[in-house]
């Protein structure tokens, strides 16, 4: 199994996931690469993705699992190849070997830029702090079974926020991606309905890193 | 992209439709002309359009010269985009498109007609040509509509008539003239208006008699008396890009298109397309197998399809088809014919495609009865249908759809009925000759309601009330004696409007403003379209769409296109409307020249 490393920023945030599973074989077509398909009657090239990624968020830790076939260019030759064949915003940094399978991924590190058009980002940050400071942060989640009131404390191991410039909060958060996942905009969430007070006028999230158990950096 | 814009795309539903950065778009900078090339419709949509894609390509290949898409929001966006002060912006660069020098729509179908307005207006474009006053901003508009673009006269500086590649280019090197020498746009029109082709409409005072009709077309400051259309000649030297913009969202025709041929040789009366594309003007199969191949390979797509007027009609398709599969079947690529005509349908090419993969077949036989066919010169016989059927059923295909039309001239309540009969033939043969019967049979009979559009033998024709097709479709409805004949029909009051907007005049200006101010929108779309806002508009103006849609026209009356030549003559189209009256058919440009006139264009030269 071979994998890549990639960032969808910018303008790419905009493509959904299925859009991007679409992409991504297309781009290897393109380079003229070919890797392994899935069989049947309607056949297409088999890539798969560590963990998808909402539209309008942003990574620079993308993952996604394909199969060379045998003959090809190297892997060292392959990021430049494709990233010719890519859109804006799609950028391979690496294609390597994977050692190791996507379930040891334990944790996301992500970062959301929070934006106040009011200002006050110092008071911000500290009222932030003290909601997330709190051992219980009940909202109304998506889950398997529906909507549901979740605690979705434990699901956030690290959080922080910091004041940048007079309208700009930055949360950087680690949460959990092993079941129960928790997609890192659960923090704008909490902030919304816990502190609606402190609901950001607009807020990015940009994924940073994926995680194993002893919190190393996953590739 | 500005902060401002990322937020509304927050709240619309497919954001991709309006943030550009596909790979392959063409992005050039300092250009000292700049085009908007809009298409009044959505995203998926336009960019499923081949001419569209040719020509933001003949654009951006000119030197110093920049080309940019600018698609319709939808309503979500809209509202969002007139809420937060963004005015319509061009997809490479974000650049609003009131900052561009050319304004282009191009106008496929006489529904985008509010939208035309309403991108005016969103761009902070005044939308009447009359209060433009500058050079900048000049409006010009292409596509088959244009060939009766009166509709749109108010609003639009120039028409552009027929194929653009050649065209465009000499338009836009007059307009790169009067930028840089700084000309009035009164002396550019003008100047414009003596490159063949181009219709510039406030050069032309149109009056009318008292009932209604045109009394005369006057070409004022010495314009051309009647304006012929421009064609490309030579279909191999035509630019192609190959290296064509892939969306990254899914669009409608999601794939690679190939055009094999412009024009048809087929003459049927009421298509608009089979007479205002000829003459025939076919690519050879080398250039296609290139385009094919280089095409395929830029995009990654892996289908292919064949999109000409009647593909089946290709001379070479035999080879063509031979050439594409032995290079698509190893990449495991796809190959679909969309249009194939019962007659001349070939096991073989069927049995070949099967190959790659096998989709639901489609014909058009348009009528029921061989009667009506002849009439419309709709050269298909019932046999060839229903071999057709017969050879597909016995390759296990299993899904047949029949298009056809109500409200044809000279259509009886038996031609209504002869349709559900031809079905029931249809579903004769597939109990007969089908291999697999275990999975079924889907037979699907659409019906469409007959819109008579300009330039065709049927443009003095009326079109029947709605209530009349209504009647029909329910007739047709009762006449079906079986469950396993799906039968849909058009909603007949998207193509009342469409038979009043295609054949009017000047005088609907003031009605497609009103209709706009009202809220019409998308007019194409059923989620949007609303037939009593429409009415509400032609009534506050004092203008009866009857006059347009149901009247039939006299021959000898002035017809508010009548400037506009197509390459064939107007004799032509009264001799076909006679025989058509007659039943009687004529023969396809191949089997004798019926000499329209069209071959003029090209040298005297048709299909070759
Ligand atoms: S075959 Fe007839 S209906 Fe089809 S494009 Fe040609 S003229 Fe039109
Ligand atoms: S001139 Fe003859 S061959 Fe040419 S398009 Fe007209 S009818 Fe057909």
């Amino acid at each position: 199994m071979n994998r890549l490393l990639f960032e969808k920023t910018g303008r790419a945030a905009y493509m959904s996931h299925l859009d991007l599973m679409r992409t991504v074989p297309r781009a290897f077509m393109r380079a003229g690469v070919a890797i392994k398909h899935t069989e049947g009657f309607n056949p297409h090239a088999f890539v798969s993705v560590a963990m998808p990624l909402s539209v309008y968020q942003e990574s620079i830790c993308e993952l996604l699992n394909f199969e060379l076939l045998p003959g090809e260019i190297s892997l060292e030759q392959l990021p430049e190849k494709l990233n010719s064949c890519l859109p804006e915003g799609i950028k391979v940094l690496k294609a390597y070997d994977a050692r190791r399978p996507f379930k040891q991924i334990e944790a996301l590190e992500a970062k959301i830029t929070l934006t106040y058009d009011r200002g006050g980002a110092a008071e911000k940050t500290e009222a932030l702090t003290e909601l997330f400071g709190r051992s219980q942060l009940v909202i109304n989640k998506k889950t398997k079974s529906g909507y549901k009131d979740t605690d979705v404390r434990p699901g956030i191991k690290s959080v922080s926020f910091a004041a940048a410039g007079e309208n700009i909060v930055e949360c950087l958060c680690t949460v959990s991606a092993k079941e129960p996942v928790l997609n890192p905009e659960a923090v704008v969430t909490v902030i919304n309905t816990l502190a609606p007070e402190h609901a950001p006028d607009f807020y990015r999230i940009m994924r940073l890193s994926l995680r194993d158990a002893e919190g190393k950096i996953f590739e | 992209m500005e902060e401002k814009l990322e937020r509304i795309l927050r709240k619309v539903q497919k954001p991709a439709r309006y943030t550009g950065g596909e790979l392959n778009q063409i992005i050039k900078e300092n250009c000292g002309v700049n085009v908007a090339f809009c298409f009044p419709d959505l995203y998926e949509i336009g960019m499923s359009n081949l001419g569209m894609r040719i020509l933001y390509a003949v654009m951006n290949k000119m030197e110093d010269v920049s080309c940019q898409r600018v698609f319709a929001p939808w309503t979500d966006m809209e509202k969002e985009m007139r809420e937060n002060d963004v005015p319509l912006y061009a997809l490479e660069t974000g650049k609003p498109v009131k900052e561009f020098d050319i304004i282009a729509f191009t106008l496929g179908y006489e529904m985008a007609y509010s939208q035309v307005l309403n991108m005016l207006d969103l761009a902070g474009v005044p939308l009447h040509a009359a209060d433009r006053h500058g050079i900048e901003n000049i409006v010009i508009a292409g596509g088959v509509c244009v060939y009766n673009g009166e509709p749109l006269a108010d609003f639009v500086d120039v028409f552009s008539l027929g194929e653009g590649e050649e065209a465009l280019p000499e338009f836009i090197d007059l307009y790169r003239k009067a930028k840089n020498e700084g000309w009035s746009k009164k002396r550019f029109l003008r100047a414009a208006a003596d490159i063949e082709g181009f219709y510039v409409p406030s050069l032309y005072d149109i009056s009318y008699n008292s009932d209604g009709t045109v009394a005369a077309i006057t070409p004022l400051d010495g314009a051309p008396a009647v304006i012929t259309k421009r064609i490309v000649r030579d279909m191999d030297k035509a630019l192609y890009p190959t290296d064509m913009i892939v969306p990254s969202m899914e669009i409608v025709h999601d794939r690679v298109t190939l055009e094999l041929f412009r024009g048809c040789i087929r003459g049927c009366r009421f298509c608009q397309a089979g007479y205002v594309y000829r003459p025939v003007r076919s690519k050879s199969v080398e250039t296609l197998l290139e385009q094919a191949r280089e095409s395929l390979e830029s995009s990654g797509y892996q289908e292919v399809s064949l999109s000409s007027l009647s593909s089946s009609d290709y001379r070479p398709l035999a080879d063509l088809c031979d050439g594409l599969l032995e290079y698509c079947e190893p990449r495991k690529t796809s190959l679909s014919l969309p249009s194939l005509r019962a007659d001349n349908f070939s096991v073989e090419l069927m049995e070949k495609v099967q190959k790659v993969r096998k989709s639901g077949l489609t014909f058009a036989p348009e009528a029921g009865s061989q009667r009506l066919r002849d009439a419309i010169n709709k050269n298909v016989r019932e046999e060839d249908v229903l071999n057709a059927c017969r050879v597909a059923f016995e390759g296990g295909w299993n899904q047949v759809k029949l298009y056809f039309m109500l409200g044809l001239p000279t259509e009886t309540d038996e031609d209504v009925v002869a349709i559900a009969e031809l079905a029931f033939k249809v579903l004769r043969e597939w109990k007969m000759h089908a291999s697999n019967k275990a999975r079924g049979v889907r037979i699907t009979v659409s019906t469409s309601f007959f819109v008579p559009k300009p330039h065709t033998p049927y443009q003095w024709e009326q079109q029947i009330t709605m209530e009349e097709y209504e009647r029909r479709c329910t007739l047709l409805k009762d006449s079906m004696r079986t469950k396993a004949i799906g039968y849909n029909w058009h909603d007949g009051k998207t193509s009342y409007l469409e038979a009043a907007l295609a054949r009017g005049d000047r005088r609907l200006g003031k009605v497609i403003e009103k209709a706009w101010e009202l809220g019409a929108r998308l007019d194409g779309w059923s989620e949007t379209f609303d037939f009593d806002l429409w009415m509400r508009a032609f009534s506050e103006c004092g203008v009866d769409p009857d006059f347009y849609a149901t009247r039939e026209r006299g021959e000898d009356e002035i017809l508010p296109w009548d400037m506009v030549f197509v390459g064939v003559n107007k004799e032509h189209f009264k001799l076909e409307r006679s025989l058509s009256r007659k039943d009687r058919l004529s023969p396809d440009c191949r089997a004798g020249c019926m000499h329209c006139g069209a071959d003029c264009l090209n040298g005297g030269k048709c299909d070759e």
